[in-house]
């Protein structure tokens, strides 16, 4: 089982979107040339032909202009027009990420031996945040406390007296989140002390009919208020995560994208917040690494990248994923998210290669290779060798 | 709108590394090499209690060398939004004499992810002035229940109260207060959502260099009244002793940017700081080139909302 060279490799969508050139860009420079093919073409239900020994990429459909409300329609939803701001119905465009991604599996289900660096049934639980969080406590893996007295998530949903369920926490502060998605989109960071108080800093415009997605982070008050955006994403199912202080220095709360190429943790971003909320499109911006890590200490660094492997290995196999982590004040790592598609992080560097060439260093080096077992899931599986 | 854990004051920096959860062997060290001197940051977890916070602050100061710390930081003593300080004060009281060094105290050093500022519970901090009459810097943060009476500290130089909103009871109590060495007095007087109630005219006395004779710097900042004290600056008679002013982080528009602009006592200033305002270009510019070292950086743009123009402090809520 020799690994030899990869014959080919071919990416699904993102041919001109910013992650596609810049995958093209990165395999180009270690002598990879990439075959784009576009989404469109396999969600007609055309084949997918591929070399034996092939490895296939998925890209983030949020790369291929238009295909974030192609799934809406895909799984259900209304016509929405993602591109001017509307809030993306999530509960549908999840079913349609699954349709597409199942047509990709159709698509290669004749296709000779071939690896793949997805998994569907990892991408689908990854961007499904009660879904994770359930394999998460299941590992051990530490997380933010949940709300879960109602029972499942979208049950939560529905019965959820706010106000009450909220304050009989203890917690003083909470993020909802859509169930299902993975950007900054319909997120609530809400903050309250007694029953009479509260305050909400949200990426929801909500103006009474229609919402939409803010740049940057609205405030609000009251419970009334509150209840409303609730209102707008319980249709979709929601995710109530107490809301853990992130260590704050060098100029804000601070945490950290770690991205785990074949079981180890390799790149790190750290990203630096100008309020609750660390997603880079909202106004945070990129830390200083070595500074960061010299701050939070080599034994907290540690701790950071273990709870972020132990974090990925809930999805194994898994070739890569990049996983958020916060770090209390105190020091102690909580993973709040797990990202398929989180390994867009141009300029960062592990070994002088980055999170594209190190996963193709994997793969080169035998990742997912020719064991018996069927790793990747996909159907024609087997050796590049 | 966001703030970070202090990082250092006075010159010393703050230690957060310091674990005083260790309480086995080896003993946790304070962080006294070091020249100047480290500061040890006492704070309890999200989910610890002010009991904690006292348990911890007994642990510090049974270690040895305690008696040569110069200063410490009172950090997140549990639930600071439900629990006021009171019983923090009580425990520093109780331990005075085993810190005969200290001279600098941060009292309230919180982050914005611990904390909304202006719901930071403090409490009447006077029990410390008979305690820690060696106190040379002291910045206290959060201003929800503070109370500074009878403020008397011979050796303090430093003062800085960071909050949201600040009470116009406590501006009288500070602008009150015997303070001999004061050198330097920063006053965040926040928004009057969050609590700010105090007019130009509480600061009158300070102003007209009746009070605080001896303070060279000073900051009036983050507050939805900037123009207004910019406008007050017009020959005021502190203008005379100051070096430094800072007006930072308000509401500063080229209404208060004019006055500045007018006031020859300005330009005679070492330091000016306005950034996070809402000046012009134009006015900025003029500003910055008045003489005196100028900070007009970090820009500030009104929001618009349902047809009404918001300005926003830099540290409210």
């Amino acid at each position: 089982m020799s690994p030899g060279p990869l014959p080919e490799l071919v990416v699904l969508g993102g041919g001109a979107g910013p992650r596609g050139s810049a995958y093209a860009v990165s395999l180009a420079a270690v002598g990879v040339p990439i075959r784009v093919v576009p989404y469109a073409a396999v969600l007609d239900g055309q084949p997918l032909p591929v070399r034996p020994g092939a490895v296939v990429r998925c890209e983030a459909p949020s790369d291929t202009p238009g295909l974030d409300a192609r799934l809406v329609r895909l799984g259900g939803g209304p016509a929405v027009d993602v591109a001017a701001g509307q809030l993306v119905p999530t509960a549908a465009w999840h079913r349609g990420l699954g349709l597409l991604l199942s047509a990709v599996d159709r698509a290669l289900a004749d296709a000779p031996a071939h690896r793949r660096m997805q998994r569907t049934e990892a991408v689908l639980a990854m961007f499904d945040k009660a879904e994770t969080a359930r394999r998460l406590a299941t590992a051990g893996v530490p997380q933010p406390e949940r709300l879960t007295a109602a029972g499942p998530d979208a049950a939560l949903a529905r019965d959820l007296e706010l106000a009450r369920d909220l304050v009989a926490t203890g917690w003083g502060q909470a993020f909802v989140k859509p169930r299902f998605g993975s950007s900054g989109a319909g997120l609530i960071a809400l903050r309250w002390r007694g029953r009479d108080e509260v305050i909400a800093r949200t990426t929801i415009d909500w103006d009474g009919q229609r919402a939409g997605n803010t740049a940057r982070l609205v405030t609000r008050r009251g419970w009334t208020a509150v209840q409303e955006l609730i209102e707008v994403l319980r249709p979709d199912g929601l995710v109530v995560q107490r809301w853990l202080p992130k260590w704050s220095a060098g100029g804000g709360p601070c945490d950290l994208r770690v991205v785990v190429i074949a079981g180890q943790a390799r790149h790190v971003l750290a990203r630096i917040a100008t309020g609750p909320v660390t997603n880079l499109h909202l106004g945070a911006r990129r830390g200083d690494l070595q500074q960061t890590r010299r701050a939070l200490g080599e034994e907290v660094w540690g701790r950071v990248l273990r709870v972020a492997e132990a974090a990925v290995g809930c999805f194994e196999p898994c070739l890569y994923a990049g996983v958020d982590v916060l770090v209390t004040p105190s020091g102690a790592p909580h993973v709040l998210e797990v990202n398929a598609f989180g390994d867009f992080h141009e300029g960062i560097l592990a070994d002088g290669l980055d999170t594209y060439q190190t996963q193709w260093a994997a793969l080169e080096s035998g990742w997912g290779g020719s064991s018996g077992a069927n790793p990747t899931g996909c159907a024609g599986d087997g050796s590049a060798a | 709108m966001t703030f970070d854990n202090v990082s250092a004051f006075a010159g010393h920096p703050i230690d957060d590394t310091w674990d005083p959860a260790q309480t086995s062997p080896p003993w946790p060290q304070l962080p006294l090499a070091g020249s100047p001197q480290a500061l040890p940051r006492v704070a309890v977890d999200y989910d610890g209690t002010a009991e904690d916070w006292v348990a911890r602050l007994q642990a510090l100061v049974a270690l040895p060398g305690a008696d040569r710390l110069e200063g410490l930081s009172v950090g997140m003593w549990g639930q600071p939004y439900d629990t006021d300080a009171s019983s923090i004060v009580a425990a520093l009281v109780a331990v005075a004499s085993r810190l005969p060094s200290l001279r600098v105290l941060v009292f309230g050093d919180m982050s914005m992810e611990e904390c909304e500022v202006s719901w930071i519970k403090s409490t009447d901090l006077s029990p410390l002035w008979a305690a820690y009459p060696q106190l040379e810097h002291l910045l206290i943060r959060g201003s929800d229940g503070l109370a500074l009476p009878a403020l008397r500290l011979a050796r303090l130089r430093t003062l800085r109260i960071e909050c949201g909103g600040l009470d116009r009871t406590v501006v009288h109590q500070v602008l009150a207060a015997d303070l001999p060495a004061l050198e330097e007095l920063t006053l965040y007087l926040g928004d009057d959502d969050y609590g700010a109630t105090s007019t130009v005219e509480d600061l009158g006395p300070l102003l007209r260099g009746e009070v605080l004779t001896t303070v060279t710097r000073l900051g009036l900042v983050d507050s939805v009244i900037q123009d207004e004290i910019a406008q007050a600056l017009t020959g005021a008679p502190v203008l005379e002793r100051l070096t430094d002013l800072d007006l930072s982080q308000g509401v500063l528009t080229d209404v208060g940017g004019r006055a500045l602009l007018a006031n020859p006592a300005i330009a005679r200033l070492r330091r000016l700081d306005l950034h996070h305002h809402y000046l012009s270009d134009e006015l900025a510019g003029q500003l910055a080139a008045l003489g005196p070292e100028v900070d007009v950086s970090d820009p500030q743009v009104p929001d618009e909302y349902d047809g009404t123009t918001y300005y926003t402090v830099a540290v409210g809520e």
